[in-house]
């Protein structure tokens, strides 16, 4: 595996705590949410090749969003809270990056906005998936690993 | 003192201004481009005091930037803000003409401690 759990948890914190100053807390399941999400999604190339997905509550999208641009939560738009979670899984996935060895290129974000909807990379695995708590909302980070035979 | 923020995000742009002005660099006129193309036109026309640029942006990254901004003779002072970190490429960064590479997330004591030397 290029990287374990504990690694990914260090890095989500060091970028969602330190940078953002929002508290947050590793939990063993993502309860249920009614609510849209936003995914952040950024692809691995090189030697080894992957994907790194951040998937937010709605809610906390936008929080995360206000942290990270200093502005109150209620005057962002749409496409601020996009530049912001792209941004966010940037920086996640290119310290996951610096840690694998042989990975050379990180892709430039896509995010994805909705509700109800699976995302899906055809032809990975899924490596690692690490639910979060913060603020009260769910967060997970998931690590895909691109089948070599694909 | 001017400085240039290159960054394809308005919020990295944003949040590097503020993290400048968090580490003593209150008084320095910021300058943004969003793309590596337009931040070649402004460094030509009247180069900055510094550079600060990321790496990964669509159609001209930070380091062909770089690599072009030194075929032309510029000995701008250059640094990357990025999340690709690893030791492979701040040596390339470094053997392009570099000065330094930050590291995303970033505190207003990196900046601080990697820019005062050389301003």
């Amino acid at each position: 595996m290029p990287i374990d759990d504990d690694e990914i948890v260090r890095i989500v914190e060091a970028t969602w705590v330190g940078f953002l100053g929002l508290s947050l807390d590793r939990v063993n399941t993502s309860r249920p949410e009614d609510d849209t999400s936003v995914t952040g999604v950024v692809q691995i190339a090189g030697g080894w090749e992957g994907t790194v997905l951040l998937v937010c509550a709605g809610g906390l999208a936008r929080m995360a969003s206000a942290a990270m641009l200093a502005m109150n939560a209620d005057d962002l738009g749409a496409e601020e809270i996009r530049d912001a979670m792209g941004e966010l899984v940037n920086m996640i996935a290119g310290n996951i990056k610096a840690r694998v060895p042989n990975a050379t290129h990180l892709s430039l974000p896509t995010v994805v906005e909705g509700r109800d909807y699976e995302l899906t990379v055809p032809g990975s695995t899924v490596l690692n998936r690490v639910s979060f708590l913060c603020e009260g909302h769910n967060m997970q980070l998931r690590v895909l690993q691109r089948d070599r035979a694909a | 003192m001017r400085i240039l923020i290159v960054d394809d995000s308005k919020a990295m742009r944003m949040i590097v201004a503020r993290t400048l002005r968090q580490s003593g660099f209150a008084g320095v006129t910021i300058e943004e481009a969003g793309t590596g193309a337009e931040a070649l036109r402004l460094i030509t026309a009247s180069e900055p005091d510094l550079v600060l640029c990321d790496w990964n942006m669509p159609e001209m990254n930070g380091l062909e930037l770089l690599k072009t901004l030194r075929s032309q003779g510029s000995k701008v002072k250059f640094g990357f803000v990025t999340s690709e970190a690893s030791a492979e490429m701040k040596d390339t960064a470094l053997a392009h003409g570099a000065q330094f590479l930050i590291t995303k997330p970033f505190t207003p004591q990196a900046f601080e401690q990697t820019l005062k030397p050389l301003l």
